[in-house]
């Protein structure tokens, strides 16, 4: 065997209405748990629905997503350290409707979250990270990808098609 | 139609728009802004539906969603959305609407029949007459009142229409937009609160836009639309029109259903949003409901609410009526004949029970009742019993006020009981019935504009109070402020038949007859009339009927109380409520890395734990599954399958406890496992029985990776993750889910390790071995584990290579005899070696029971292990076997019951039961896995197997579950 190529977990770029989604491509992922959760603040975890340095996401109870970088030596070996570059799948949904789609699939208030936070988007499990006022970035397992995109271009049509109604 | 309209009126109508529409296949002309309700009227027609159980004609007799009588089918190609109201069907160009349970058609019921046996036909009447001869209830009787009875029906297609759910969240919720709710909505808004304005109506105003009072000396309409544009210019504001709020839930939870796009032509926007909006706080403000007086043919065509001939005269600019009556006993019946009359309406006489001065310029009869009326399909004439005689009206329109009930309904939603008051013969909200929730405007029982600005007023400050917003210090205009004087009265005694609830005829004779026989409770009456059990839910009938009810067993109105008011407000559709969820849309589709070359190959796909899985790989030449699956099966114990099986559960436990956590969860030893290695393992629930299985495999001193079944995924890993919580605070372990990460594929057969080396991978590993591996660049994992008996590997790779790798798999094994294989030979490969899947550990079975008792271990303690010792679960259990027909072709089922032969196939003769059936290729038979009674004692006895559902009888020898390969020699050496 010579290669393997490698392939996305979803080719999406659609722009309706006034909003983009867009799949990310493939980044580095390393979730790193903590074995001593009391002491994670201090080792510079992201609180609840924190993130660092846009790059360092509470991802859950003890649970946090390092993006792009490798796990930094001093907390290696303090934590459990899982690659999931390949086990989440990012969107990036921007424009200055984002948030009303999300409405219409996530059930908490968008417009006035801050942060990460674990969610639901539609039925899908989801992380949510806005990074923008009209930019959130949408992490859902990478099986269930395409079935997100789905759900969020349904979502996008219709709220593009009640806005064209006079 | 222009005899209708009234020329100058009609706010809401745009007459340089007319807009064509159908009804019953007949086309008429409205204009924009219309409703179905108002379109008709101002064509001049009246009958628009036929009573439910009478089959009496009926006409429209509200302006809203309260419309008890007027329900129409509309009809969109092949769809028909049934019984919606035609006063909230706005009219478009092309809608197609139809008239509901007539037949042959609207004006010639054939069904008007029972109108003519009312006297047999009253409340009760099916709980007395069909209870004999017993058997013909479901065959005869209930098929036959099912179709004489009932409203519209459904077209028996899908629903293909686009519907939404979403969410929103505010501050304060204010539901209504008459004076109330823009008043406590303009100081909400005003102090920065996120408001959101919910009105029902297709345009804010509420009553201002019908009765049209000066507020600030100018016109109520003009006042609302200066307060729409002020709020609409706040982006912290949200108005939402064609929204009804359906149910009040807990803590600030209200659902709403918005009609999107139903006044405009099928397109692509949403038909309807369903909303779930979460508010710190509310205002009530949805106004009151007119109700009727019941009174002998008060049901004809042209009998409507008074109040609503103001609102088609004054919106629509229709005119209800040539000759108008109105029949009131409040000081607003007055003057809505007043209204009416300046309207350019002829009112042809007001009557009025009460003593009231005849100064009016239209005739007045005070100390009067309505006690007849006449025609069939249109109101001709109304007897009116005054002090005089009995004086006969020619008039085609009626107008009824008995009074106003305070549209409470989403404050009692949480079961909290509203309060009579006598002054204004109504009930009203308490404080306090849904925290938060703060009633203003007639909603509180408070009827002049003046008032209902003032209480709007107050209840958006409380309510900002309460959430520490600072309330602006805004001036409440001026406006009228007059009384609301009221006589009560539900019923005029007289002959004849007086209708309560219009929906579900029911009379006041009905609810007399309830008293009569013991049902005095008013929910008993409910039940046994059926009132309020109509589309309007009672909101036309309730507190009539109940007061009625509290005249027959004289215990008063108070003491008699209301039914329970439950969600939702308005009937709401199921396609609205399930948005999105139609088809595929019910569930996440999980898609494995093989998925696309599968689907290339022609597998047709099962879902699995919301995966999709390829079933089998047809080949040329093969018609039929089992030809497929029986090649699959030979093709892997002959050569080499290769089987995608990423779908299993993968947890990743590291830390120093991982191994002392994973002894704590297994039922076997895991901290002996040698680095490297992979053990089985199961695990019980807390009460003993079995939750899962699957394998265990050490890759380094403090980490593990535990796989699950594609089913129980979910289910370990929170099983895992309480133990965790709850049992195991403070140690050092963490739990997380890798299952999406890996593409894993099971590569088995005699020739397994040929294509691994083809793979440029040794493949020397011992039995249940582990190791990491290099491939092409990519660091992957080698386990030797095998699930169909075969030699076998499974290879995992970081999932982005897993369609690469799937299609190299193929191709090698296709060079060595070999291929894909899919769900079916899976499943036979696994039976054929009595593997377990949860057909067998489905939730009430043991370890004992399944035959591995010896996995669990008695040197430790482990989750389940008390439990599953206890009195009844070790003896005159059913054990674990296997099944062979006699006669090897003899087809068997899974699902069927086992039998001594000779037994009758009766419940207490039951021996036990068979979980998992296939036809072995390899064995040339049938096979079966079954839960036996003591079956371990009992090989070679033969049984019978009994399919009472598929009716299939077969004998069978009872064996061991393993019917091939039983020391494992083929997948350990």
């Amino acid at each position: 065997v010579t290669d393997l190529t490698p392939t996305p977990a979803c080719r999406c770029d659609i722009t309706i209405g006034d909003a983009r989604l867009v799949a990310q491509a493939p980044r580095r992922i390393t979730a790193l748990a903590p074995f001593d959760l009391a002491a994670a603040e201090a080792l510079g975890f992201p609180g609840p629905g924190q993130v660092k340095d846009a790059r360092f996401l509470w991802a859950g109870r003890g649970l946090a997503f390092l993006l792009d970088v490798p796990t930094p030596e001093t907390l290696a070996p303090l934590c459990a350290t899982t690659d999931q570059s390949d086990g989440w799948a990012a969107f990036d949904l921007t424009g200055p409707d984002a948030a009303e789609i999300l409405a219409r699939l996530v059930p908490l208030d968008c417009t006035t979250l801050t942060g990460t936070a674990r969610s639901l988007l539609g039925h899908h499990p989801l992380l949510i990270w806005r990074q923008g006022a009209e930019h959130f970035t949408l992490f859902t397992y990478r099986s269930m990808a395409r079935s997100a995109a789905h759900d969020l271009e349904a979502a996008m049509k219709a709220l593009a098609a009640r806005r064209s109604l006079t | 139609m222009s005899n209708w309209r009234i020329p100058g009126q009609g706010s809401r109508i745009d007459r340089t728009r007319p807009v064509a529409f159908t009804f019953d296949g007949q086309s008429y002309t409205g204009f924009a802004g219309d409703t179905l309700a108002s379109a008709l009227l101002a064509n001049g027609l009246r009958l628009m539906g036929r009573s439910f159980k009478y089959h009496r004609p009926r006409g429209v007799m509200t302006a809203g969603s309260e419309e008890p009588s007027a329900l129409v089918g509309i009809l969109e190609g092949a769809q028909r959305s049934p019984n919606i109201r035609a006063t909230m069907a706005e009219i478009y160009p092309g809608l197609s609407a139809e008239s509901q349970n007539r037949w042959p058609s609207l004006r010639h019921d054939l069904m008007a029949v029972n109108d003519l046996f009312h006297p047999f036909l009253g409340a009760g009447f099916y709980y007395k007459t069909f209870m004999w001869p017993r058997k013909f209830w479901e065959g005869f009787y209930e098929p036959l009142i099912r179709r004489a009875a009932g409203l519209g029906r459904l077209s028996g297609q899908h629903d293909e229409g686009v519907y939404e759910k979403a969410f929103a969240f505010c501050d304060l919720l204010v539901i209504g937009s008459g004076p109330a709710g823009l008043m406590a909505a303009l100081r909400a808004g005003r102090a920065g609160a996120r408001v959101i304005l919910a009105e029902e109506d297709a345009e804010f105003g509420g009553r201002l836009l019908s009765d049209a009072p000066a507020i600030d000396g100018q016109p109520g309409p003009d006042w609302a639309r200066g307060v729409i544009a002020e709020l609409s210019a706040m982006p912290h504001v949200r108005l939402m029109a064609r929204t009804t709020i359906t149910g009040a839930y807990d803590d600030g939870s209200f659902g709403a259903l918005e009609r999107v796009a139903l006044h405009h032509p099928p397109g692509d926007a949403p038909r309807e949003c369903f909303w779930r909006i979460r508010a710190r706080a509310s205002v009530l403000a949805a106004g009151a409901l007119e109700r009727a007086i019941a009174h002998p043919g008060n049901d004809r065509p042209g009998v409507m609410m008074a109040s609503a001939l103001v609102s088609y005269a004054r919106r629509w600019g229709v005119r209800p009526g040539e000759r108008v009556v109105i029949f009131g006993n409040n000081d607003n019946a007055l003057a809505h004949a007043r209204a009416l009359t300046a309207l350019g309406v002829q009112i042809a006489a007001y009557v009025d029970p009460r003593d009231i001065p005849v100064t009016e310029d239209f005739p007045v009869y005070p100390r009067a009742a309505i006690v007849a009326t006449k025609g069939r399909h249109a109101l001709r004439e109304v007897a009116v019993r005054h002090a005089g005689g009995t004086s006969l009206i020619a008039a085609d329109c009626l107008g009824l006020s008995g009074g106003w009930n305070p549209t409470l309904h989403l404050a009692c939603h949480l079961n909290g009981r509203p309060e009579w008051r006598a002054d204004i013969a109504a009930f009203v909200p308490r404080a306090g019935m849904v925290p938060g929730m703060y009633p203003a405007g007639a909603a509180a029982g408070v009827f002049s504009t003046a008032q209902c600005l003032q209480t709007g007023h107050a209840a958006a400050g409380e309510a900002l109070g309460a959430l520490d917003i600072p309330a602006p210090d805004l001036p409440v205009p001026l406006a009228e402020d007059g009384t609301y004087a009221i006589a009560p009265l539900w019923a005029v005694d007289a002959k004849g038949r007086a209708w309560l609830d219009f929906a579900n005829d029911v009379t006041t004779k009905d609810i007399a007859q309830s008293a009569q026989e013991g049902f005095t409770s008013v929910e008993h009456m409910k039940r046994y009339t059926t009132q309020g059990m109509a589309p309007d839910q009672g909101k036309n009938s309730n507190v009539a009927a109940l007061a009625v009810l509290a005249d027959a067993t004289g215990q008063g109105i108070a003491a008699t109380g209301t039914t329970t008011f439950r969600p939702p407000f308005v009937p709401v559709s199921i396609a609205a409520m399930g948005a999105g969820g139609r088809g595929m849309g019910f569930a996440p589709r999980r898609l494995l890395t093989s998925d696309a070359a599968s689907r290339a190959a022609g597998a047709p796909m099962v879902e699995a734990g919301l995966w999709y899985r390829p079933l089998y790989f047809p080949k040329p030449g093969e018609s039929h599954w089992r030809q497929s699956c029986d090649r699959e099966v030979v093709m892997v114990r002959q050569a080499v399958g290769v089987c995608d099986v990423s779908t299993l559960g993968k947890i990743d436990v590291q830390g120093p406890d991982a191994a002392r956590f994973l002894d704590f969860v297994y039922t076997n030893t895991m901290s002996t496992l040698p680095v490297g290695r992979v053990r089985y393992g199961l695990m019980l629930r807390e009460d003993g029985m079995v939750m899962d299985d699957g394998t265990c495999a050490r890759l380094g001193e403090g980490h593990f990776v535990v796989t699950t079944t594609t089913a129980a995924a979910g289910q370990v890993m929170r099983h895992m993750d309480f133990v965790q919580q709850a049992f195991c605070a403070g140690w050092k372990l963490r739990l997380v889910s890798v299952t999406e990460a890996w593409a894993q594929f099971a590569i088995a057969g005699p020739q397994a390790q040929a294509l691994l080396a083809r793979l440029g991978l040794s493949g020397d590993l011992p039995f249940m071995g582990t190791m990491p591996v290099h491939l092409a660049g990519v660091d992957g994992r080698l386990f030797r584990i095998s699930f169909s008996g075969e030699r076998g590997y499974e290879l995992a790779v970081p999932a982005r290579f897993g369609a690469a790798l799937w299609d190299r798999l193929c191709a090698l094994a296709a060079d060595l005899g070999g291929g894909p294989y899919g769900m079916e030979a899976l499943n036979v490969l696994r039976i054929e070696k009595g593997f377990l899947t949860h057909a067998e550990i489905h939730g009430r079975v043991t370890a004992f029971d399944v035959g591995l008792d010896a996995m669990v271990s008695k040197k430790k303690d482990c989750i389940g292990l008390a439990a599953s010792r206890r009195p009844g679960l070790l003896e005159g259990r059913e054990h674990l076997v296997g099944l062979r027909p006699l006669n090897p072709g003899a087809e068997i089922s899974a699902g069927a019951h086992l039998y001594r032969r000779g037994d009758p196939t009766t419940r207490t003769k039951n021996q036990g039961y068979v979980t998992s059936v296939c036809y072995s290729p390899t064995l040339q038979g049938w096979l079966g896995l079954a839960f036996l009674k003591e079956g371990r004692d009992r090989m070679g006895e033969v049984l019978r197997l009994d399919d009472g559902l598929r009716g299939i009888t077969v004998d069978c020898t009872v064996t061991s579950p393993v019917f091939f390969d039983p020391a494992g020699g083929r997948m350990r050496d």
